[in-house]
């Protein structure tokens, strides 16, 4: 199965050394359509950092060498990129990356219940706030989302205070599948707009880690 | 290689038909918690109709609900920012937007564009004035709010699960199902009364009545249609329900349009119904085809301000 596949059947592809002497956008351009998002950069280049190095503005900002929660990217915004793609520089066997396909969610929780929490951005976007349902619908195929960040994402009502609880516990019980970004080129593609994705705590401060993040907007 | 566009984006235009209708769904988990009597029930349910109503017609475009006197207005609506200093973006009143609506959508019928105008006013009451129109106001406006609700819901593939929860979606079946009942037995009763007085009538005053009304309809624009109280000729008048269609039949012009009924008037017997719901409990609800016939050169040549002359020259 091409990585398409896998993410179209599964929600991810992990492929271990992905063309590894590739710089990071020719190996994204190899599996899709990168895209650079507003104000980020095409590549964004992740390392453990403790609490105390960065700003709050950030996963590291909040929960520093701790783990990452479970969340989508980008959540917060109104349309949030569509793939992402993980991959290896420099790898820690100690370090796991977390996915939980989030059609589980909406099998346990409701399309209906979720499609009816309204969420809102932590912080003003673009100057103000706007409601951001967890579970996006659509009518064309492959189009719906599932959004989710315990962080970033704030209930706007008392009926998605609820339900926010509800699906916290629901992360808390579930056993996500975990892989580990060891070798140089390993990678790992996610549908950011179906699957959660999470880190687990960095054992040793010194971490050699490093990680390239790309978004794609569509896969080939 | 790289895509500079973005399929993501940071924040949802604020007249997109998804911002718009996830505000209508913010107003309708308002509503959920207080009792069907609450005046705060009544107000948000007025937001929530309003709302909805600008989703729908945003889903057609953002750019129908612009203000159509300044253009700055339609440049935001496109996803554009104005450079008008201390631009406010204004949108198009509830007034309009329902107007727009019933052109647009066939099952918007008349008579919700009438309720939902009623409703919305109310608001207005609310707000610009000192009386308390949703105090006390009879829950009898809920199977028509719930039938808006519905209409403008399945333009935008959803139904009314999505914005009331299956509890409460269910109880507003019934009592849409309860407000079609109601509307048949009226309209029964309506037809059984003119047919008593129809039949106190004499026989030549019955027939000068019913040659009468064969004129009348001939003469009236509309769609003719028996009389269910004095079977005399009578008209069913409508509105478009569809963007008309044209075919050449030789030199003229035929333009055919599906039209929706929305009243219906007999001059024989005097009754007159309006109203799809009703007109459909009588079986006069049926769509209909209004043909037009036109000279096709009248139909397409421009009209010439001296066609009785010779062409324009230059000659003295």
């Amino acid at each position: 199965m091409t990585p398409k596949q896998l993410v179209e059947q599964q929600g991810y592809a992990f492929v271990p050394a992905f063309y590894p002497d590739f710089e990071p956008v020719a190996a994204a351009a190899a599996l899709g359509v990168p895209e650079q998002v507003d104000g980020l950069r095409l590549v964004q280049e992740l390392l453990p950092t403790t609490l105390n190095l960065t700003t709050p503005n950030t996963y590291s900002g909040n929960f520093g060498l701790g783990a990452f929660p479970l969340h989508t990217d980008l959540a917060h915004w109104a349309r949030p990129p569509r793939y992402l793609m993980l991959r290896c520089a420099i790898g820690d066997q100690d370090a796991h990356t977390q996915v939980v396909d989030g059609l589980s969610l909406v099998a346990d929780v409701g399309s209906s219940t979720l499609a009816r929490c309204l969420a809102r951005p932590r912080r003003p976007m673009m100057g103000s706030f706007q409601l951001l349902p967890i579970w996006q619908d659509s009518s064309e195929p492959n189009q719906q989302l599932i959004r989710w960040d315990s962080i970033y994402l704030k209930p706007a009502n008392g009926y998605a205070q609820i339900i926010f609880r509800h699906i916290a516990g629901w992360l808390s019980g579930t056993q996500p599948m975990t892989m580990v970004l060891l070798n140089e080129g390993d990678t790992l593609l996610l549908d950011n707009w179906r699957v959660l994705h999470g880190r687990s705590p960095i054992q040793k401060p010194a971490s050699p880690r490093r990680i390239h993040r790309l978004y794609l907007s569509s896969l080939t | 290689m790289t895509k500079k566009t973005t399929s993501a984006s940071k924040a949802a235009h604020p007249w997109s038909s998804e911002a718009l209708l996830t505000k209508a769904l913010r107003y309708a988990q308002e509503m959920q918690p207080l009792s069907r009597e609450d005046w705060r029930f009544g107000l948000s349910s007025a937001f929530v109709l309003e709302f909805l109503a600008r989703s729908a017609l945003a889903a057609a475009s953002p750019v129908l609900l612009a203000d159509p006197k300044d253009w700055n207005n339609i440049y935001f609506a496109l996803g554009r920012q104005p450079t008008a200093q201390k631009f406010i973006p204004k949108s198009i009143d509830a007034s309009s937007v329902l107007t727009r609506l019933r052109d647009i959508l066939p099952a918007f019928t008349t008579e919700l564009e009438g309720f939902a105008a009623q409703h919305i006013n109310r608001r207005n009451e609310e707000l610009h004035a000192g009386s308390i129109p949703f105090e006390g106001l009879p829950t009898t406006w809920l199977a028509p709010f719930y039938q808006t609700c519905q209409v403008l819901l399945a333009s935008m593939s959803r139904d009314l699960e999505y914005l009331f929860g299956t509890d409460e979606a269910a109880l507003a079946e019934k009592l849409i199902v309860a407000l079609r009942d109601e509307s048949a037995k009226a309209v029964q009763k309506s037809i059984s009364a003119r047919k008593t007085v129809w039949e106190t009538n004499d026989e030549t005053e019955r027939k000068n009545l019913i040659q009468k009304a064969t004129v009348w309809a001939t003469k009236h624009h509309g769609h003719r249609v028996t009389c269910p109280a004095c079977a005399s000729e009578a008209l069913v008048i409508g509105t478009a329900a569809a963007a008309p269609v044209k075919r050449l039949e030789g030199d003229l012009i035929v333009e055919v349009q599906d039209h929706l009924p929305a009243k219906f008037e007999c001059v024989a017997c005097g009754l007159k119904i309006a109203g799809l719901s009703q007109l459909t409990a009588c079986g006069l609800g049926a769509t209909y085809m209004s043909t037009s016939t036109y000279d096709a050169a009248d139909y397409y040549a421009p009209e010439d301000q001296h066609e009785e002359f010779e062409g324009d020259n230059n000659e003295y």
